[in-house]
């Protein structure tokens, strides 16, 4: 692993396979996560940036989904120990998940569970994590936790049901949970995208806070180009299943290289800038059917400059400036540049 | 402008749900989910609402269009006054005011062809042979740049983007006026809202609409919108053109809501207003100004008098003591 990395996915190959047909869902993915550092990954429906989250957490269905090649290695801080995920035990991996790396979930609701009350949740994440601490030390745990994501009362609030609380506070509590175990990376999948924009940035903003005050990577998964761009450090782009572009956040929206990140900018209403009622330059036609995807680079039927070579090879990843990669062949140097 | 220029008008819109509780269905209490909202929309031009969870945005939509019943105010549609008719002289007047639903996987019968999902306003409202009724449905589905042989497929075949255009086609059958749209693009791929914004944009110039155009995102409203009304808890807190709100807003809400949009640039700078706490109940909502409990400059007087909405400048309203 190169050093500052805590996390890195290398070509990693996942395939679905369902009554409908086969779906290759990640189709050599890489990406690094560098220490306390964002990583926003974005995307629309479909483009495999929620089961690159999952295949890190080893929490794919089984057996629809396999994984068919790839690494994902991590960098355990507290032993300096480097290990590949993909190869760890089932139990090892429980060890791993919660305290090393959480996850929280879009829909705060359907991630907790009904009958139980948030401090028993939370209790319970930090007792499996904490074999031997007492009740009551894991009530203080929770009731800790609450007060660090900002829920008022948190003492008479950890006796609530998840019902009793609106999806702000749900939220909360599931960060609460995933940061009990004081993990090195979380992982959030659309972690504001059921929320209110009020709400919203308060939540990012506890995120943020977090992050400094613990010292954590965070995966950011949106699709929300504004979220990422004002709280991610580097941002990886994905679209059928692969990555089309990777850098620093100012690289991806001052000048984007791949041509679908640059019609995702396009596709997006400025608060900042921009008339009213003009037309958005946008990205034309559909996205295509997972299960039928597009020979070439999958983004070709859509990509205004496309030509003869992008409908039948693949691009290859190039490095265009530092730490600046794109998958594209108007950008790969052998072949000339069509205009 | 004259006023034979405005379609609709809506005065002091307020909508009570009871709250029934028990055995017998006891009335405990309303959720004021709209109280007191007026607002014009002249013709070719697009109001929006906006707001979270709760403002009443959704409702409003509803109740101008008489899907729900008020429980008071006025709606006057292109002279006529809409909540006086009886529902026979009503249904003559829905031909001119149609909706586009936010969901397009919920809003089309999946036991429907396309084309017969789009033909049945039209067989409703008016005496079309099928086969007036078939030309039809095809320039429909080129106004909304779908192919003529879509036409017999179901919607299950259609992706989400071409689904809303569906629902558009659909809505557009009968040859509307007022078309109100509830967040027609927010359950959409970020490239799809694109093209649906587009195509709305097309179809209002091409047809002369007029749209009641309700979303959450301050981006796509400002976008879209000529005037605007910025909604909490049932009530009006800022109206004006789209100026007056996004670019000399003077209500303490909708500048709290425009920081805390995030903006897709990095580099871009603004102050940051990061309201406290939750939107509170429409069950139990505040005394005073109902956003005193969020607001960073309330006083006393905000806590036990409600603001009137008042015009600040032409045309510009704002509903607060200190603007």
């Amino acid at each position: 692993m190169e050093k500052g990395n805590i996390l890195e996915i290398k070509n990693l190959q996942v395939t679905f396979y369902t009554e409908d047909g086969i779906v290759h869902a990640l189709q050599g993915v890489s990406y690094e996560v560098p220490d306390n550092e964002t990583l926003g990954v974005v995307g629309e429906s479909g483009c495999g940036k929620s089961v690159t989250a999952l295949t890190v957490m080893r929490l794919l269905p089984k057996p629809q989904a396999r994984v068919e090649s790839g690494e994902i290695w991590f960098k355990d801080k507290e032993t300096g120990q480097e290990i590949n995920i993909l190869e760890q035990s089932e139990e090892h991996m429980r060890h791993i998940r919660g305290n090393k790396i959480s996850m929280i979930f879009q829909e705060p609701m359907t991630a907790l569970n009904p009958v139980y009350t948030v401090g028993d949740q939370i209790m319970e994440a930090v007792m499996v994590h904490n074999p031997g601490i007492s009740n009551k030390e894991a009530r203080e745990r929770a009731i800790e936790m609450l007060k660090v994501v900002g829920i008022p009362a948190p003492e008479k609030r950890v006796d609530d049901y998840p019902h009793q609380m609106s999806g702000g506070m749900r939220q909360r509590v599931m960060i609460a949970m995933a940061l009990s175990t004081n993990p090195e990376i979380l992982i959030a999948d659309e972690p504001t995208t059921a929320l209110d924009v009020t709400i919203q940035a308060q939540i990012l903003d506890l995120m943020n806070r977090l992050q400094e005050q613990f010292g954590m990577s965070i995966i950011l998964i949106t699709h929300n180009l504004g979220v990422v761009a004002q709280n991610a450090d580097r941002i990886a782009v994905m679209y059928l299943g692969r990555i089309v572009e990777k850098a620093a956040v100012r690289d991806i929206f001052h000048n984007p290289k791949h041509p679908y990140t640059e019609g995702l900018l396009a596709s997006v209403p400025r608060l900042d800038k921009g008339g009213q009622k003009e037309h958005l330059p946008g990205i034309m036609g559909n996205l295509p059917s997972p299960y039928n995807p597009p020979p070439g680079c999958k983004f070709h039927p859509r990509c205004p400059y496309v030509f003869d070579r992008c409908r039948v090879e693949e691009p290859p990843e190039v490095e265009v400036s530092p730490g600046h990669i794109v998958c594209c062949w108007l950008h790969t140097k052998e072949e000339t540049k069509h205009e | 402008m004259s006023n034979n220029d405005i379609l609709l008008e809506v005065h002091d819109l307020v909508k009570w749900f009871p709250i029934r509780r028990g055995l017998f269905g006891t009335v405990r209490g309303h959720v004021k989910a709209v109280d007191g909202v007026s607002f014009n929309i002249r013709a070719h031009e697009t109001v929006g609402l906006v707001g979270e969870t709760g403002s009443g945005k959704t409702t409003i939509g509803r109740l101008v269009l008489r899907l729900i019943p008020l429980t008071r105010g006025k709606v006057i549609f292109d002279g006529v006054d809409i909540t006086a008719l009886d529902y026979r002289s009503f249904r003559s007047m829905k031909k001119d005011m149609q909706i586009i639903f936010q969901d397009p996987y919920s809003s089309l019968n999946p036991r429907m062809t396309v084309g017969e999902i789009i033909a049945e306003p039209l067989i409703v409202h008016t005496n079309m042979t099928a086969q007036e009724r078939e030309k039809r449905v095809y320039e429909l589905l080129d106004l909304v740049t779908l192919r003529p042989e879509h036409a017999r497929r179901y919607p299950h075949e259609f992706s989400g983007g071409q689904r809303q255009r569906i629902g558009i086609a659909r809505a557009l059958a009968l040859n509307p006026k007022f078309i109100v749209a509830d967040e027609p693009i927010s359950a959409l791929d970020v490239s799809i809202q694109a093209q649906i914004t587009n195509l709305l944009i097309d179809l209002q110039k091409e047809l002369g609409l007029s749209f009641l155009f309700i979303a959450h995102d301050l981006s796509v409203i400002k976008h879209m919108c000529d005037s605007v009304l910025v909604l909490y808890l049932g009530k009006v807190m800022e109206y004006g053109s789209n100026a007056d709100v996004f670019q000399h807003s003077r209500h303490p809400y909708t500048q709290a809501l425009l920081s805390a949009v995030p903006v897709p640039d990095p580099d871009y700078k603004r102050e940051r207003i990061l309201l406290q706490g939750e939107i509170p109940s429409p069950i139990d909502p505040p005394s005073g100004c109902v956003f005193h409990t969020r607001c960073p400059y309330a006083t006393e007087k905000c806590r036990t008098d409600q603001p009137e909405l008042r015009e600040v400048e032409p045309g510009h309203l704002v509903a607060c003591h200190y603007a």
